[in-house]
Formats: structure tokens, C-alpha cells, sequence
């Protein structure tokens, strides 16, 4: 998260500057919105698409990144013992953002300098500690990609008539609740010029919510719920099959 | 049609919980054994967090063994004074397990601790159960009638005591001991420990075939109420979703599956099911031993 808020901090400048110098302040050289500013987590939850639009008020480049809640990760490397392949010494990878997704309407090379790229750390390793071995630092990345929680480039923003743009960022099935950063940042022959800057929701709602809150703040009381429900459950199948 | 279970995280085909709890009820009907030792390594087979499949399926058997507790306690086949010694150490057992669970969980080993478990324990009983029902096969070949000794080699030990539903005169230390080693293991495997709570009963304490399934299940009924609360307060992976779509899927199974097959003799049965044991003992062996797709394996620190 570090690196995240780095590169906010230097986008705000950036935009900053492009701001005061714009000769047409009456014109915003960006509008964004997304389509949904929360997303519900329910019994029939199997994953949801965010769908983020926008306009230019003249043609650009738009990258769009998503940062999810902040978690802390850690990393065991699964050694063969005698046989049998179990987890080695565990790898404390610090803060990571439990989800992260960027999209460009180009590609990322072709977009912004190298410099530029790096300053404003849009690649997903920049999101994680360099303190760790290389190959768990890989490693983490690798499993977070394939569960759906990391991706970079893989998602292209669509530029209608150079004026209208939208993207649909899938979240996977176990996304994380919490609050999500969307950035939407816009680059004119390879500088930044205008950053905007979305929340999004992702909540458990209904029954599930009831049930993982219960779970985790009063686990002596889902304890109970648990085994008052079991013993009625069986209960109640006995007396049902009785007559059968 | 999929539903999302809050406490494992993720969305499983309601078809699935419902087939695996069904599935697992006929073999439980057939067998007369709660089969958490099918439905456990069948949750983590197909993706649930082995400590969720386990803190799940304790509530899951729980609820079953009640409810066949209740229809063995009308037809009074239950041993109470058993039932009790046998509960002061599976109660015990049952602490016991939960303190290495969590010491397990703490040193990141506890998923593979369980599959570990699940092999030594369930391969060493289908191989016992296996040769036997083959031995007992062969003498039905041979017509060799053959009665279970009802001497057991426990009789010097102090604390004798009479179970009058028993018919035994005994020591309550075997019966303890037995409880323990049942609670421990039910509350790490989240299993009932039926499988090794029968034969224990019958073959070391003696108790007569009529009041062993009855009594086994007081015992199974209390250790994974107790184990159910244990996880969910201690380390919060009992999905109550979960383990009722299982239920749901058993108490239907249970009774097709007490009905079916009443045909087979018991060594066939036994057979059988030294069979299906050693095939789960199989696969969950293949993941331990097969080197896995990416070696790292990444955990939340809370």
C-alpha cells in the first residue's frame, strides 16, 4: 500500500499542475462514473463485473486502476519431506491490496514513459514488498492472479469515437468486502493530465452478512446458534423419518 | 445453482452440498456410521479449507447423531453409565483436540496435518477392517461358524464398576482411555469416530452388538456438540450453510440407505466399505505425495 499511496500523492501533483495550467477550467477534460458504487455480496454471489464509463473532451489515453482493502499476506513455500510435500517457513509479505486490477485503452509501453510508469507504480509488483525472496514474492503474485484477485493489462478500456470510453473490470468469486479505490487516470502524448478518483463497496449483505459477523465478533454465541440449530436439526429429522 | 457459504468464503453448486451429504446418508443408512470420514476429505476434495470442511462437518454429525440417538434411546438401546465414562474421556479428547488443532494451525501445517491424519488413520483402520471381512469371507466359504471372544485382556485394572445394559462387570479405565482417543481424533478429523468407536466397543469392552450403536452414538452426539462449539468459538470455521445443505442431503440418504442392502451379510458390508475407505485414503494420499501445481501457498494474517 506503500506504493499506492506514493503514486497518489504524485498523481495529485501532477493533476494538480495540469489543472491551474488548463486554458478552459469550465471544461472538465475527464467525467468517470461507475455504474454501481457497491457491490453486494449474497447467498447467490458467484463473482460481479464492475463497469466503469466516461468522456474525454478530446482524444487521450485511460488507464483504470482498481486497488482493493489493504490485507495482510503471508507466503509458505511447500517442501518435499521425506515424501510427502508439506509447508515450509512462513514468509511474511506485509501489506498487500487484497484485490488490484489495472486496464488500459493501449498498451502500457505505448502509453507512458518508463519513467512515468514507475513513478506512478501501476504494475502489480510494485504493490509488494521487494524485502522478500524473489521467488515467494512470484510466487504470491501467481496465486493471487489465478484466483482472480490480480491482473495487469489484461483488461482493455474501450475508446468509442475518441470521446466516450467504458471497461468492465471482473471481480472474482471470493472478492474481498471492503472499500475499493477506483483511479481513472488520463494521459496525453505521454504525460499524465487529469486523475479522477471513485469509491466503490463491495458488502456482504442479507443472510450471509448475519452469519460471518455473528461468526467472527461473537464466535461463543455463533457457538452456541450452532449447536442450539444442530440439536434441533437432528431432532427434528428423528421425529420426521419416525413415521416414515 | 450456486450459494455462497459466508464462512468458507466462496460459492459451492448447492446440487454438489445436497449430493455429497446424500451420498455420504445412504452409505451412513447402510453402514450404521455417521460417514463424516467420506463427507470431510469429499469437502476438501473439492475445494473447501480443510479447517472449514472440519469445523462444518462436526455440526453436521452432531445434528445426524442426535437424531439417531433419539430413535435408539425409544427402543432403549442405550448403555447410560457406558455412555457416560465413555463422554468423561471423549470430553477430554475433545479439549484435547482442539488445543492441538489450533497448536497445528498455528504452525501453518494444520491442512496437511489432516490429510496426514486422514491417511495413517483411515488406511490403517480400511486395512484392518479389509483383511478381517476377507478372513470372515473365507470362513463363511468354509462354513466355519465364528463367535467373537468376550474375554478381553483388561481385567487386572482397578475402578471396576457394573453396566448393567451391558452385562459387563468392568474397569471404567479402557472405556475412558477409548473415549479419549475417539474425542481427539473426532475433533481434529471432524469425523463422529464411529469407525473406531464400534470395534473398540465390541471387540476391547465387550458391550453387546444391541446397544453398541445406540450408546456409540450418545458418545458421537455429545463429543461433536461440544467439537462444533470448540471450533466455532475458537477458531471460526463452522459454516452453518454448509452444514446444514449436508444435513439436508444426509437425513434423506440415512433412511434410503437403512433400508437398502439389509440383503448383505455384514462381512460383505464391511468389505465394501474397507474398500471405499482405502480409496479416499488413496486420493487424499495422491495430493500429499504428488508434487503440487505451484508450491506456494499463500495465508492471511489476522
Amino acid at each position: 500500500m506503500r506504493g499506492w499511496r506514493n503514486a497518489l500523492g504524485l498523481a495529485a501533483v501532477v493533476a494538480g499542475g495540469a489543472v491551474c495550467g488548463a486554458s478552459a477550467p469550465a471544461q472538465m477534460p475527464m467525467l468517470v462514473d461507475l455504474a454501481n458504487h457497491r457491490i453486494h455480496i449474497d447467498a447467490a454471489f458467484t463473482g460481479a463485473d464492475l463497469l466503469l464509463f466516461g468522456a474525454l473532451d478530446q482524444r487521450g489515453d485511460v488507464v483504470v486502476r482498481v486497488v482493493g482493502p489493504p490485507t495482510d499476506i503471508a507466503v509458505r513455500q511447500k517442501i518435499n519431506t521425506g515424501g510427502i510435500w508439506l509447508n515450509g517457513n512462513r514468509v511474511n509479505v506485509g501489506t498487500v491490496p487484497s484485490f488490484y486490477s489495472v486496464a488500459t485503452s493501449r498498451p502500457l509501453d505505448d502509453i507512458a514513459s518508463p519513467d512515468l510508469r514507475r513513478d506512478l507504480e501501476l504494475d502489480v509488483r510494485y504493490q509488494v514488498s521487494a524485502d522478500i525472496p524473489e521467488a515467494h514474492r512470484a510466487g504470491f503474485i501467481r496465486n493471487f492472479t489465478r484466483r482472480g484477485l490480480y491482473s495487469v493489462e489484461q483488461v482493455p478500456v474501450k475508446i468509442i469515437g475518441g470521446r466516450l470510453f467504458r471497461v468492465t473490470i471482473s471481480l472474482p468469486e471470493e472478492t474481498p468486502p471492503g472499500e475499493y479505490w477506483v483511479e481513472t487516470l488520463l494521459f496525453r502524448e505521454g504525460t499524465l493530465t487529469h486523475r479522477r478518483i471513485n469509491r466503490l463497496l463491495v458488502e456482504r449483505v442479507g443472510f450471509e452478512s448475519f452469519l460471518f459477523d455473528l461468526a467472527q465478533e461473537r464466535p461463543a454465541e455463533y457457538g452456541l446458534l450452532a449447536v442450539v440449530l444442530a440439536l434441533a436439526m437432528g431432532v427434528t429429522a428423528a421425529e420426521v423419518f419416525r413415521r416414515v | 445453482m450456486e450459494i455462497y457459504l459466508p464462512i468458507a468464503g466462496m460459492p459451492v453448486s448447492i446440487l454438489l452440498l445436497l449430493g455429497i451429504g446424500f451420498g455420504t446418508g445412504i452409505l451412513s443408512g447402510m453402514f450404521g456410521l455417521g460417514g463424516g470420514f467420506l463427507t470431510t476429505p469429499l469437502l476438501i476434495l473439492i475445494g473447501i479449507p480443510p479447517t472449514v470442511a472440519v469445523g462444518s462437518e462436526a455440526s453436521h454429525i452432531a445434528a445426524s447423531s442426535v437424531s439417531g440417538l433419539v430413535a435408539h434411546a425409544r427402543r432403549g438401546n442405550v448403555d447410560l453409565r457406558m455412555g457416560l465414562v465413555l463422554l468423561a474421556g471423549g470430553t477430554l479428547g475433545a479439549v484435547t483436540g482442539l488445543a492441538i488443532f489450533r497448536l497445528l494451525s498455528r504452525l501453518g501445517q494444520i491442512d496437511d496435518a489432516i490429510s496426514l491424519i486422514y491417511v495413517v488413520v483411515l488406511g490403517t483402520v480400511g486395512v484392518l477392517m479389509g483383511l478381517e471381512s476377507l478372513r470372515a469371507l473365507r470362513r463363511h466359504r468354509l462354513g466355519i461358524r465364528y463367535r467373537p471372544s468376550r474375554q478381553t485382556l483388561l481385567r487386572g485394572l482397578p475402578l471396576r464398576v457394573p453396566f448393567r445394559r451391558s452385562g459387563r462387570y468392568m474397569s471404567i479405565v479402557p472405556p475412558v482411555l477409548t473415549g479419549f482417543v475417539v474425542g481427539v481424533l473426532s475433533t481434529i478429523m471432524g469425523v463422529g469416530g464411529g469407525f473406531i468407536l464400534v470395534p473398540a466397543m465390541i471387540y476391547l469392552l465387550g458391550v453387546p452388538t444391541q446397544v453398541v450403536v445406540g450408546t456409540s452414538l450418545l458418545q458421537i452426539a455429545v463429543v461433536t456438540t461440544i467439537a462444533t462449539f470448540l471450533h466455532a468459538a475458537f477458531n471460526q470455521n463452522v459454516d452453518l450453510l454448509l452444514g446444514l445443505l449436508l444435513l439436508i442431503g444426509a437425513v434423506v440418504g440415512a433412511q434410503i440407505g437403512s433400508r437398502l442392502m439389509v440383503q448383505l451379510r455384514g462381512e460383505q458390508i464391511r468389505f465394501l466399505m474397507a474398500g471405499l475407505v482405502l480409496l479416499v485414503v488413496v486420493m487424499l494420499g495422491l495430493n500429499l505425495v504428488l508434487p503440487p501445481d505451484d508450491p506456494f501457498i499463500v495465508e492471511r494474517v489476522l
